[in-house]
């Protein structure tokens, strides 16, 4: 505790530190801010494909679909129907559609591949529906025909798209999605902090981290304390980041604020266990080490989708595992998971793959530095 | 024997060879100095007992067990003042020796009494809340110290402690580890400064190119060799023809020029500071200052190795 308390310490000290986990995320998000500002106000968007399984064929949904238009008259959405849910997902993945809805055990479930604009339309136009869908049901048994055109009817309001291009009106603004690629970016700096931990316990790192390993103390407990300490520290800077973001920028995350920090927890776990594996096996001076992290933590963030969504699903094409072993990417899906399934699964699954795969990571650091003897100091 | 290296070679990546067979030991409650020019390897071989570098071979004893990393129990029994000032700048002098000896001393209310005894030790107690930065480099090489040795422990390293501090730095610091050694701890002293060593080791090890070339104490290894005095006189018309002059005189074995200084050396157990007086006189040679010194460790290191230990 007390050497906890006096790391603690240690790292505040360091401006250096302080600038990179508290203020520089803070600047980004001001600049994102300003720079979404102004794209977010775009009011027309292209039609979305979508595509409707045909073993549901719903034929209030796909009346409700096919009617939908933009203000200017564009059709909202483009249905493919009468496919089946194999022949949907294919066509999903060779991206010619943008999104497929089918209904399983009386609820509507949709599936998208990227995040995008579309992606969201989508995701508020279901929303809007089922809320429309639950209404009416409570309003009484009405002719199932006549129901289907009040619906669509209902549904040309447009509300859903309203929410989404309303720049005045955050509350629902589609470029939500920007601001968690940014908390998850600044997860994976906490790579930094790892090469700091690890400059400070490798002997030939430094001579104070001589001093260190000469001591009678266990790498693993040491180890452990300085990752506590880093992780204390960056998880409140990513906390006065989420808290920035929504109290003074006023992003508005629809999610439930405690699963986003959860998320963001887990991601700072991970960044900062990523930096501590990699400048623990790398032999290398801190600097050249800091260097290195900036690469893999862009490099990662980038395979991750974090500017530009395409470029996750190319990675994960080409490079399957890519899926469990890329922090970021583990963070931001965590994240989009979060915005577009209300189902918290996927979610769940992102975060347990993250945790055990920080665990990992630290633990082999351990295997690495217990006991290590030296080439030179 | 409180450490023991039996045959330790060291090659660095480079192909360096810094230890080559090097093979000394290191009794309870002795200073153990290791003196030997810049490079002969004495910090290596520190650093190798100390469990935190590799070697190709040999064996090393701590506390007559094995040494290695993870001998935290011996690890406990050692203090080290490493040759470099290693410091945590983001510290104050109080909070650093208390970091380094809580590393070591978990039980709060000892530790404290340790720090405090440590800092007054090195006469810090007054610089308590200053942050390293703002130190000279005598008390931060009095931080230095008292960061490794807070803990009292059994055995104090001392890699090279009074390297670029003031001479009175230099005397408080050798006071101090004498005051270490009758307190009892024992300890290993390293420096390239002959006089350090022969001031306060009970026992030496002279070491070149990574290996012990003499071993004893100060007056076994001054006995070991055939000189046994130096008589320096500066002349004030030097002429060739005198070195073959006084080279003459029974038991001197060497006369050379060091500037307008004539220097005569002289075997073991021969007093010449007479002869050399009466031929002066004799001639009528004109001279300013005479001395004769004794044997210092420096003799000893040119007439093993036919080079000064400080270059
Ligand atoms: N990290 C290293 N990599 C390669 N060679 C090294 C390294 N450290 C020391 N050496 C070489 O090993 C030899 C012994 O060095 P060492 O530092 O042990 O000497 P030393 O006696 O402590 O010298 P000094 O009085 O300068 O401290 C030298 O030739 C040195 O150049
Ligand atoms: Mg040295």
């Amino acid at each position: 505790m007390r050497l906890f308390a006096i790391r603690l310490k240690m790292l505040l000290k360091s401006r250096a530190n302080v600038f990179w986990t508290f203020i520089y995320p803070l600047l980004l998000g001001l600049f994102f801010y300003m720079g979404f500002g102004n794209l977010s106000s775009r009011s027309s968007f292209a039609t979305v494909h979508v595509s409707v399984a045909s073993d549901m064929a719903d034929p209030v949904l796909l009346e409700a679909f096919t009617s939908a238009e933009y203000d200017d008259g564009k059709k909202v959405f483009q249905v493919h129907a009468k496919l089946s849910r194999e022949e949907l997902e294919a066509v999903l993945q060779e991206e010619r559609i943008t999104g497929y809805v089918y209904r399983e055990g009386g609820e509507i479930t949709y599936r998208i591949r990227t995040n995008g604009i579309g992606e969201s339309i989508i995701k508020s136009f279901l929303d809007e529906f089922i809320q429309m869908e639950h209404l009416f049901q409570e309003l009484g048994q009405l002719d199932p025909d006549v129901r289907a055109g009040m619906l669509a009817d209902l549904m040309k309001d447009n509300r859903y798209l309203q929410e989404i291009n309303t720049a005045t009106n955050p509350d629902y603004n589609n470029f939500v999605i920007y601001f968690y690629a940014l908390i998850a970016m600044t997860c994976m700096f906490g790579s930094f902090w790892g090469v700091s931990l690890v400059g400070d316990l490798q002997a030939d790192n430094s001579y104070r981290a001589l001093r260190t390993a000469i001591a009678p103390e266990s790498k693993l407990k040491l180890l452990t304390i300085y990752f506590l300490a880093a992780l204390a520290l960056h998880f409140s800077g990513n906390l006065l980041l989420i808290f920035y973001l929504k109290y003074i920028l006023d992003v508005e995350f629809s999610q439930n604020l405690l699963l986003i920090i959860l998320a963001s927890f887990v991601g700072c776990v991970a960044g900062i266990a990523m930096g501590t594996f990699l400048a623990g096996i790398i032999r290398a001076p801190e600097r050249k080490k800091e260097g290195i992290m900036v690469v893999v933590s862009l490099f990662s963030s980038a395979l991750s989708g974090l500017m530009m969504v395409k470029v996750k699903y190319w990675a994960e094409t080409y490079f399957p595992p890519l899926r469990f072993i890329n922090p970021a990417g583990l963070v931001t899906d965590s994240f989009f998971s979060l915005y577009y399934f209300s189902d918290l699964s996927r979610y769940i699954r992102d975060l347990l793959t993250l945790s055990v795969l920080s665990i990992l990571l630290v633990f082999g650091t351990y295997l690495k530095m217990r006991g290590e003897k030296y080439d030179s100091v | 024997m409180v450490v023991k290296l039996e045959n330790v070679t060291k090659t660095y990546k480079k192909g360096v060879r810094a230890l080559d067979n090097l093979s000394f030991e290191v009794r309870d409650g002795e200073i153990f100095g290791l003196l030997g020019p810049n490079g002969s390897g004495k910090t290596t071989s520190i650093n190798c007992l100390l469990g935190l570098l590799k070697y190709e071979s040999g064996n090393i004893e701590v506390f007559g067990e094995p040494m290695s990393a993870n001998r935290y129990d011996l690890k406990a029994e050692i203090g080290f003042v490493p040759q470099n000032v290693a410091v945590y700048t983001e510290l104050t002098v109080y909070e650093n020796v208390d970091y380094f000896c809580g590393l070591y001393v978990k039980e709060k209310e000892k530790r404290r009494r340790l720090v405090e005894e440590a800092l007054n030790f090195v006469s810090l107690l007054e610089y308590r809340n200053v942050y390293p930065r703002k130190l000279s480099v005598g008390l931060l090489r009095r931080l230095n110290i008292a960061c490794g040795i807070a803990h009292k422990p059994r055995l104090i390293i001392f890699d090279e402690p009074t390297v670029g501090v003031d001479p009175q730095t230099r005397n408080r610091v050798l006071e101090g580890i004498k005051r270490l050694n009758r307190e009892g701890a024992t300890v290993i002293y390293t420096s390239h400064y002959m006089e350090e060593v022969e001031q306060i080791c009970d026992y030496i090890v002279i070491m070149d190119k990574g290996k012990v070339i003499a071993h004893g104490t100060n007056e076994e290894l001054k006995a070991s060799i055939r000189h046994g005095e130096t008589i320096e006189v500066q002349l004030l018309e030097p002429k060739k023809e005198y070195l073959e002059l006084f080279g003459k005189i029974h038991n001197v074995y060497s006369t050379y020029y060091k500037d307008d200084i004539l220097v005569i050396k002289s075997e073991k157990g021969s007093t010449n500071i007479p002869n050399v007086l009466e031929i002066l006189k004799d001639k009528g040679i004109k001279y300013g200052l005479l001395f004769s010194e004794i044997p210092t460790l420096n003799d000893v290191f040119l007439e093993i190795t036919g080079k000064e230990l400080r270059d």
